[in-house]
């Protein structure tokens, strides 16, 4: 069953086309990685998912809900079950890194303090940042930032994670420290995903490796063989259309002239 | 754009924008302590440049009108001239000036920040609605701070006023305060009231309209921040001579 559908649609900004009859379908618990040069649409998608833009033409449907139309009230339901990591993390600046994870918890007001504060701790420690609950936004690293992102996106478990370009500038270890966390998410709490990025090699680490999770709790990361069920695919975008969709493999072994100067 | 198009689509922005806004009043959830905190930083915060501008225009308003009362022999009228032009012009005026341009600036580049930032997106993102957690607070305490400090503005610039008047001019201090008070009429202090209500509501909303508007980066923030503050100077000036005509056509 998909959990996101795109219907042939389309986006102007300023009279820019930047979807064209993009289509698109993914299945629960797997993830589609976009690729493209700027402007190709890539983060649009990502908007449109959310609901923060409307498409001109064409439908999207999100958790089997057609959320084309949809009122800003009537899209919170369907936002809370989806969690977003922006390109610079997009943390808010004035709240510690606490109140930031703790956010939509605040907001929904079920919670107690205790208990919000436990959940936070829980989520900052699955990102490997238990000791900056205190700390501001400001006082942390590119890649802790975007942890912080990871961490606040996840709480209320959401069913779909959407990241714009999460690795961008960071360096390889770190970069390598946030795809694991996505590929725990997208195997083991099946998590369906978008992957925006132009980072090649996470589009390899994510489409090559997966995540297992040991009897005594440890978890490791291992490559795919040849018939293992492969969840990540990719698609290469081009001037808001879709120029190719497969395998990595399908990917690398693509003679379109553009894919091969992306490659190169 | 047509220049004409995009001027009647800014403003139908700006209408819903301020329609939304005066409807999150009514609907939840509505955030108590944004708005507290909000209050502070407009109506605290700007309490020491109020106090300076009031005490210092109830001053110069005495000096300079003491020259045209004292050709006339009516310089025992001052009190009545400085207390009648801060309550129902000087006062609101002034203090919505000062507060265009120290607060109506600081939200639009706040929110503009945040949008270039993408925490505006994050917050919708995560459930939460940025006209109810961000604009109507912002709205909430300038409409209800401005008349606040128009308040504080009148008062230190009677005390102004009085100072210059006894001092310089060498005025008796209860005929000073006798003729500023006595003249003063309620409907005087209504429209004194009303007007810095408006002037708040303004301020907050072209803050808040031009800080959600921004686009391109830092550049855009910069740009966002001088439109609040002189959109907002324009549009108080401007709501200034209607809200006098009205008033003085309905003798309110």
């Amino acid at each position: 069953m998909s959990v996101i559908r795109f219907d042939s649609v389309t986006k102007t900004f300023n009279g820019t086309p930047v979807l064209r009859q993009f289509s698109m379908d993914i299945d629960k618990a797997s993830m589609r990685v976009l690729l493209g040069g700027s402007g190709t649409g890539k983060s649009t998608i990502l908007r449109i998912v959310l609901g923060l833009i409307k498409p001109d033409r064409g439908q999207v449907y999100v958790l089997g809900r057609d959320i084309t139309r949809l009122e800003e009230d009537e899209l919170m339901p369907i936002r809370e079950k989806i969690g977003v990591v922006f390109q610079a993390g997009a943390l808010f600046d004035s709240l510690s890194v606490g109140e930031n994870v703790a956010y939509r918890l605040r907001e929904q007001g079920e919670l107690s303090e205790g208990e919000i504060e436990e959940t936070v701790e829980s989520f900052l420690g699955f990102v490997g940042l238990q000791d900056t609950f205190d700390k501001l936004p400001a006082d942390l690293s590119g890649g802790m930032r975007r942890r912080v992102a990871i961490a606040r996106a996840l709480v209320g478990h959401p069913e779909v994670m959407l990241y714009d370009e999460p690795t961008a500038g960071l360096d390889p270890i770190t970069s390598r420290t946030i795809i694991e966390l996505v590929m725990r998410l997208r195997d083991l709490r099946e998590v369906t995903s978008i992957f925006v990025t132009n980072d090649l090699h996470a589009v390899h680490t994510l489409a090559s490796e997966r995540t297992v999770a040991e009897a005594d709790g440890e978890v490791r990361f291992e490559r795919l063989t040849a018939g293992d069920d492969n969840r990540t695919r990719i698609m290469m975008l081009e001037k808001g259309s879709v120029l190719m969709e497969g395998t990595e493999r399908e990917f690398h072994d693509s003679a379109n002239p553009y894919i091969r100067e992306f490659l190169d | 754009m047509n220049p004409i198009y995009r001027a009647l689509y800014e403003i139908q922005e700006f209408v819903l924008l301020s329609v939304k806004s005066l409807g999150n009043l009514f609907r939840g959830p509505r955030y108590f302590q944004d708005t507290f905190q909000q209050m502070d930083t407009v109506g605290v915060s700007s309490m020491t440049i109020i106090v300076l501008t009031g005490f210092f225009t109830g001053g110069v308003l005495a000096l300079q009108s003491s020259k045209s009362l004292q050709s006339f022999g009516a310089v025992n009228l001052t009190g009545q001239l400085v207390a009648l032009s801060l309550i129902r012009e000087l006062g609101p005026v002034l203090t919505a000036l000062m507060i265009a341009g120290r607060v109506g600036s600081g939200i639009a580049s706040e929110l503009g920040s945040m949008v270039v930032t993408e925490q505006v997106d994050a917050m919708r993102a995560l459930g939460t609605d940025p006209t109810k957690k961000l604009v109507t607070p912002r709205m909430v305490a300038c409409t209800t701070m401005v008349p606040l400090l128009t308040v504080l503005a009148d008062l230190f610039g009677l005390i102004g006023g009085w100072i210059v008047a006894f001092y310089t001019l060498r005025l008796n201090t209860n005929l000073y305060w006798n003729t500023a008070l006595r003249s003063v009429q309620y409907s005087d202090v209504l429209e004194g009231l009303i007007k810095p209500i408006v002037f708040g509501f303004i301020i907050g909303m072209v803050g808040c309209y031009a800080g959600l508007r921004t686009r391109g980066g830092t550049r855009g923030v910069g740009q966002s921040t001088t439109q609040a503050v002189v959109f907002a100077s324009i549009l108080v000036i401007i709501s200034d001579f209607f809200l006098s005509k009205i008033v003085l056509e309905f003798r309110l």
